[in-house]
């Protein structure tokens, strides 16, 4: 009797205990609000060789896709009951529905100890997967989605955040070039006017500045052998840019006027490098100065030499001056367009946003969007080349591609098959 | 002992009474100094060293600033650990040191190595402590804005430049000096800065570098002083003043002179207001704002400064210009009030209650009075331990009192003497005299004074437990087991001074010796119950058992939570995008997020800081936003009644459709109070140590999907250390040695042109903006053409210059620059996004949840298994930390602490009652009691939490108190010779009125905190509701199962 009542309060004492023990322990599974992401993964079986399976009764295909070394293709291992079948006993088929009514069929041979698809997975890998095997008689067949880099916003939305897109197609693509140089004399219009007998200058008859006709007195200088006056006259049809000499002066061999014809001058622009060596007569040029001023003209040669000391060569073009609002001196910057040629495809450059280890853009196919791996060709500034990847008239995203990719890679979307 | 303190306080009863009265006095006066908030502060002893490192990259930044300062902290007294992050343009190391450290002596420290490792710094690179806050310190913020329309005097809009100088220089200094305010921080719009953009054509025209121009503005704009002259006996000052004061003179500053001709600024540079490159923005209903936030110092009245903040607000407005205005948007006083006035209600409502039955049950109005008395006293006592203990007001500290408990030991008392009285009334048939009142309040005083203070006492016993918590559960709760523990003892020292001497000054009529109505009832409903429940003891007894069995089996099913997060009634939002976002960017999607949220109808107004603030106390990357979403008054919904959950709900479908955003809802306070415990808030970390970043990150990746596959494995997660673009630009050692560069000029010329150079700084009055020399925006953001970026060949590689334009030496005509392309490679690459470090040394960490498993096991098999499977090459090493540390240290302490405390009770029972019988019959009250709890927990659905478990504590102690009573009574009865029968029957019959006193006021006294709705009221209503649940079965157990089980544990002819 004793004992008993004492095992009872020694439950009730154990009992007490265990609840006032179990209370600070409980619930410590609160939320960590850490600056991370969620991460979403949707889960399915995985078979040996990390595939998906897809299982039905005791028959079971193993989905992988390989791309080690390879281009990415699929490969499928078949099991009974778990156990690995030959390669050779089954059947199969696999086709892909893409976004925008595209389908892509395999057909597998065996291969070792699985079937290999006849043809490489082509990037992204997202799609709706119908798989049809057959072994020993029996017919099977699964669908399931795998995507990747897809994602849907309502139109609405997609509007109000800014998001704009255009159809990808052939563009005019121009190289184009940015240089720096200066406005120069044009030499084919310059003229040095020196005496053509030495003697005492009599008049002079033009002044800095002045333009003078060509065939125009600009001097009278007699000859100290002949004594006799003689008028020197300009080459040229010109202004004068320097005037050496002065009633009372005796001339020599130094020029006594300097003259230059500046309705045409020479625009001489520097190149480094490789550029150099991608400029060639004819090549467009758009150039500015620092004062405002623009104009067109096009390359007439690249010079000879380099400079030692820059290792920079220098372009000439040029430069029609009607107005006379290039002055020799100035400094200008100018684009040389290196080449100009049409291309089938290409997408403009604020569409382009880094995605995994590709250049990519995102397509849109009505409120949903996915991620168009790219292989990128020429680029000027406003466009970009498309060599693969995307098919011409596609839709694609160009102002708030980030926000697209941002909205893709939030949940830590994963390339995962 | 106890006698003679009962007589002596009757003897100088007016003494007694003047130092209770002055007692109370200090406690009013207290009250004023009381620190009070909402929640208690969990932040621990932390210091943070922030270090401004425009254009560092984070790997830099790492490099050539956080690493002298952390190997400086190395090593301080009392330091726990440090950690760091390292971000582009910002360095934060976190020095946490231990509990208790005192912070001002933790600042000096600090202070006192940063001064060693400044001279390690890059030049320029000041290091500043933090501010003096904690996690409780963010108390108010406001916006600066225009009105719609608002212009300024020259008829433009005002600009978020505008509006920021404003902040800085108009309200910022206002808030700064109030008392209290430890920082005014500040997030949003452009700090003004006067920008020289040249256009790199023309600096190639004049042959000039970034450099010249920037050591141009230098050389012109400073002020001299040159001593003074004494002359004819008066003093003069000499001065050359330099400075520029407009930005016309700035344009007009020589930079060169070519060919004798003076080339100024305004020659070949755009010279303007410009933007400076910010790491943060706010925005408030879906567009751009300034946003200040007031910081309080540590330890300060939270309302009290808030309250100042707003007044000194009102009066900022009058000083700002027309079409201007600083609005709140947050302020703290608004969850404080709520909060407390919630706290205020429960305990009034409750204190009325108790009074009511006092009076109801005792019949005297005198003696419920008296004991009534009692509730306020202890409770300005109260507040005098907490002023003096530095424990601030708050609603874990203040809601657990419960003024029935308190008043327990009174309510005996006081009971006890009035019977008495109203015997010897009877007895002499008259009205007692003075002296003969007071030897009866004294003897009747004595006479329980023992179980009283025993019931107290176990209560206070029950409390120790929550002492041997540490870290944040023990900062959580501490205060709370502190308060209720002085209230105790408070109540403790009343009922042996003032309730005596009171009863024996004042209780000087009539008492009745009859029991009133009430009682009546219930003993002759109560009396045929006994005798059933005596006589069918063993029935009695295993009903008893099964019930404990089945709430015991009951309790397991209940959920748990860790404890029930206070509704701060607003809403915190972080909207997460992904690495790399752009600000700019950040700030569009942040817009439309906010314009979003906006259209509910309960949302008053939502804002947002993205990115970090100008001090860096939360460094955000500009992908993160904290989104602030302040709720209008319930009573302005369309539905009041609108649970959060559900509106949480709604928000959360609602932003969900908004692209590119992540989210995490959680609430002001928690959020900052989580930012600064931080870094790892999650069951496990593992974190792995080591050099180099790529191998960490495959280790960590590793890690990962090694802890992804052991059982019981959630939320694994690795942080995420990469993602950030970054454009390198490599220098070609070879080009540049080609022509005579260095690398320093290509750097030089590089950051200039992007990140802008600084040279001085242009005052306007007091108010003084940086020029900053960088290129036009156009430019600067275009990358495809950063290129053709001209770098200035060095003088000696440089051709003479032509100095005739005459044609045909264009051979001569040597470039004096050359492009960046042609001395650098440019590689757009991810980069390290912030580089972490804990105790001087790089790390990731994976973290993960533990789910359906226990912890201990769950980390043993972790271990093995990244022991097996993770390869960890010499150098690196795995450490494990995170919360399952805290908690596995609490457990094993609790499993030490818990069975002592329980012994401690027994161990008080037994010396109280000297037989081990009597004590465990006592005892036995407690998991009786237990059941009623657990069942009131399952029958409004609450879940198991730490409130809770504070509840089944102070239960405990009642139901020790009400055992202790009756078997005391019981005991006396016997010794004067009555029979075990007879002893019990009459016993627990006399007894009927305590026990039915006590624990009526202690239930009700909770039931205000039960029912109530208002803020606060989620993290006191467990508590509350296993105490009126406990309460209830605890007594009907004392009176039938405790006379039950006596009777069944003693034989009737024993001896005492």
């Amino acid at each position: 009797m004793n004992t008993s009542r004492l095992q009872f309060l020694g439950l009730i004492l154990i009992l007490s205990g265990l609840m006032a023990c179990s209370t600070p322990e409980s619930g410590h599974h609160e939320d960590a609000h850490g600056h991370g992401h969620e991460e979403a993964e949707t889960e399915f079986e995985r078979g040996p060789n990390r595939g998906r399976m897809l299982r039905q009764d005791d028959f079971a295909i193993e989905v992988t896709i390989f791309e080690t070394g390879v281009p990415p293709q699929f490969r499928l291992y078949a099991y009974v009951k778990d156990r690995p079948v030959p390669a050779t006993e089954v059947k199969a088929t696999i086709a892909l529905g893409r976004l925008g009514g595209i389908t892509d069929t395999f057909q597998f041979k065996p291969e070792g100890l699985y079937l290999v698809g006849n043809a490489t997975v082509v990037e992204p890998h997202s799609f709706d997967v119908e798989v049809t095997a057959s072994h020993g008689g029996r017919n099977f067949a699964w669908r399931y989605e795998s995507y990747e880099g897809r994602t849907s916003i309502p139109s609405a939305i997609a509007k109000e955040a800014g998001v704009t897109v255009e159809r990808a197609g052939p563009v005019m693509l121009r190289e184009p070039l940015a240089l720096m140089g200066q406005v120069a004399l044009n030499g084919d219009r310059y003229a040095e006017v020196r005496a053509r007998f030495a003697g005492p200058v009599q008049n002079v008859h033009v002044n800095i500045g002045d333009s003078v006709r060509r065939g125009q007195t600009l001097a009278t200088i007699e000859n100290s052998d002949t004594l006799v006056s003689y008028a020197l006259t300009s080459p040229i049809e010109g202004v004068v840019l320097a005037r050496h000499t002065n009633a009372g002066d005796v001339a020599g061999t130094n020029p006594l006027f300097e003259i230059a014809d500046l309705s045409v001058l020479w625009l001489e622009l520097h190149a480094f490098g490789e550029d150099a060596g991608r400029l060639r007569a004819g090549q467009s040029v758009r150039l500015a100065s620092g004062q405002g001023g623009a104009t067109t003209t096009e390359l007439q040669r690249v010079l000879p030499l380099a400079s030692s000391a820059s290792q920079s060569v220098v372009a000439r073009a040029l430069l029609p001056n009607p107005e006379g609002q290039w002055r020799p001196g100035m400094a200008v910057k100018a684009e040389v367009i290196l080449g100009e040629r049409e291309v089938p495809l290409a997408v403009r450059l604020p569409a382009l946003q880094r995605f995994r280890d590709f250049t990519v853009v995102f397509a849109r196919f009505g409120d949903t969007y996915e991620v168009r791996m790219l292989e990128l060709g020429q680029r000027d500034g406003e466009f970009v080349e498309v060599l693969d990847g995307l098919t011409a008239g596609s839709e694609y995203v160009v102002e708030q591609s980030f926000l697209i990719k941002a909205d893709i890679e939030k949940s830590g979307a994963s390339h995962d098959h | 002992m106890l006698e003679r303190i009962i007589r002596a306080a009757i003897h100088h009863r007016w003494l007694t009474l003047v130092l209770v009265a002055a007692l109370a006095m200090l406690g009013i006066h207290d009250y004023q100094r009381l620190p009070i908030d909402a929640v208690p502060d969990i932040t621990n002893v932390q210091v943070q060293i922030n270090t401004e490192a425009p254009g560092f990259s984070p790997l830099e930044s790492e490099q050539r600033v956080t690493f002298p300062i952390e190997t400086a902290l190395a090593g301080l007294a009392k330091l726990d650990h440090t950690r760091s992050i390292s971000r582009y343009g910002l360095s934060q190391v976190t020095a946490v040191f231990e509990d208790g450290t005192d912070l001002y002596f933790a600042r000096q420290q600090v202070a006192e190595r940063l001064q060693q490792a400044k001279s390690q710094l890059p030049p320029g690179l000041d290091p500043e402590m933090g501010p003096v806050a904690t996690g409780l310190g963010e108390i108010f913020m406001y916006t600066v804005e225009a009105k719609p329309g608002a212009t300024r005097e020259d008829g433009q809009p005002w600009t978020s430049t505008d509006l920021r100088t404003l902040q800085d220089w108009v309200v910022r200094p206002q808030l700064r000096n109030l008392e209290g305010v430890t920082e005014v921080n500040t997030i949003g719009g452009y700090v003004r800065q006067i920008h020289i953009t040249p256009d790199p054509a023309l600096l190639v025209a004049f042959d000039l570098s970034l450099r010249d121009v920037m050591d141009a503005v230098t050389r012109n704009n400073s002020n001299a002083g040159a001593g003074y002259i004494e002359r004819s006996g008066e003093q003069y000052l000499v001065r050359v003043p330099g400075q520029v004061d407009t930005i016309d003179a700035l344009r007009d500053i020589v930079v060169a002179h070519r060919a004798g001709v003076p080339v100024r600024l305004r020659e070949l540079a755009q010279v303007g207001e410009g933007r400076e490159l910010r790491t943060g923005a706010a925005t408030e209903n879906g567009h751009e704002v300034v946003l200040g936030t007031v910081f309080m110092l540590v330890g300060e009245n939270s309302r009290a400064v808030a309250r100042r903040a707003a007044e000194r607000l009102a009066q900022v407005n009058s000083s700002l210009p027309e079409g201007v205005v600083a609005q709140t948007v947050y302020d703290r006083t608004n969850l404080v009030d709520r909060t407390i006035t919630t706290v205020r209600k429960n305990l009034l409502e409750g204190a009325l209650l108790v009074i009511a039955v006092l009076f109801l049950l005792l019949g005297n109005l005198r003696a419920a009075l008296i004991t009534a008395a009692v509730i306020p006293l202890t409770m300005l006592m109260t507040i005098t331990g907490m002023v003096e203990n530095r424990v601030s007001g708050n609603l874990m500290s203040l809601g657990a009192l419960d003024f029935g408990l308190i008043v327990d030991g009174a309510v005996i008392i006081v009971e006890n003497c009035l019977r008495r009285f109203g015997e010897a009334q009877k007895n002499f048939g008259r009205l007692l005299t003075r002296p003969e009142r007071f030897e009866l309040a004294a003897s009747a005083t004595a006479e329980v004074i023992k179980p009283s203070l025993f019931g107290v006492f176990i209560i206070t016993v029950v409390y120790l437990p929550i002492f041997a918590l540490t870290g944040v559960e023990g900062k959580m709760f501490h205060p709370m087991a502190f308060t209720v523990v002085i209230a105790l003892t408070a109540a403790m020292v009343l009922s042996l001074t003032f309730v005596p001497a009171a009863i024996a000054l004042f209780v000087s009529g009539r008492v009745a010796e009859h029991d009133n109505r009430v009682i009546q009832v219930a003993k002759s409903a109560y009396a045929p119950l006994l005798a059933r429940a005596l006589s069918w003891r063993k029935a009695v007894l295993t009903a008893a058992l099964l019930l404990v069995g089945g709430s015991a089996l009951l309790a397991t099913r209940l959920g748990s939570e860790f404890i029930p997060s206070l509704d701060e009634g607003d809403i915190a939002l972080h909207a997460l995008r992904i690495p790399g976002t752009g600000l700019d960017q950040a700030i569009g999607m942040q817009e439309q997020l906010e314009a979003r949220i906006k259209e509910f109808p309960e949302v008053d107004k939502v804002f947002g800081k993205i990115g970090t603030a100008e001090v860096a106390t939360d460094p955000m990357p500009p992908s993160v936003a904290d989104t602030f979403i302040m709720m209008k008054d319930r009573a302005d919904w369309p539905d009041p009644r609108k649970p959060r959950s559900v509106l949480v709900e709604e928000l959360e479908a609602a932003v969900r459709t908004i692209p590119g955003n992540n989210y995490e809802f959680t609430q002001p306070v928690q959020m900052r109070m989580n930012e600064l415990i931080a870094g790892v808030r999650a069951d496990v970390a593992i974190k792995v140590y080591g050099d180099d970043l790529e191998v960490l990150s495959a280790i960590g990746e590793a890690v990962e999907s090694a802890a992804g596959q052991v059982p019981g494995a959630a939320d694994v997660k690795l942080e995420q250390v990469t993602g950030l673009p970054v454009l390198t630009i490599h220098p070609d050692r070879a080009a540049l040695a080609r022509f005579g560069l260095s690398i320093e000029a290509v750097q030089d010329t590089v950051s200039i042109a992007i990140g802008g150079g600084t040279s001085g700084q242009l005052f306007e009055g007091d108010r003084r903006f940086d020029i900053v020399v960088r290129l036009p925006e156009a430019l600067r953001t275009n990358l495809d053409r950063l290129g053709e970026l001209p770098i200035p060949l060095p003088e000696a590689s440089r051709p003479a210059r032509p100095d005739n334009l005459r044609p045909g030496n264009a051979g001569d005509q040597a470039a004096t620059y050359v492009p960046l392309r042609e001395v650098a490679r440019l590689e757009l690459a991810p980069g390290p996004n912030q580089v972490s470090r804990e105790n001087g040394k790089r790390r990731v960490v994976v973290t993960a949840n533990v789910r359906g498993r226990d912890l201990g096991s769950f980390v043993a098999e972790l271990r093995e298994r990244i022991g097996t499977t993770v390869e960890i090459p010499a150098g690196y090493w795995v450490d494990y930390g995170g919360t399952f540390e805290q908690l596995i240290s609490a457990s094993q302490r609790l499993q030490i602490v818990v069975p002592a405390a329980l012994l401690l009770i027994f161990g008080l029972l037994f010396m109280a009652f000297a037989s081990v019988r009597d004590a465990l019959t006592v005892f036995s009250g407690v998991p009786l009691a237990l059941t009623g709890g657990v069942l009131a927990l399952w029958l409004r659905d609450i879940p198991f939490s730490i409130s809770a478990g504070v509840g089944f504590i102070a239960l405990s102690g009642v139901a020790v108190l009400n055992g202790v009573v009756m078997i005391e009574f019981i005991r006396s009865l016997r010794q004067q010779g009555t029979a075990l029968d007879e002893a019990i029957r009459q016993g627990a019959l006399v007894r009927l009125r305590p026990v039915m006193m006590t624990a009526l006021v202690a239930s009700l006294g909770f039931v205000p905190m039960a029912f109530n709705v208002g803020a606060g009221a989620e993290v006191q209503r467990p508590l509350a509701t296993v105490v009126i649940g406990g309460i209830v079965s605890s007594t009907l157990l004392t009176l039938l199962v405790l006379p039950a089980l006596y009777r069944l544990l003693h034989r009737p002819g024993e001896s005492q």
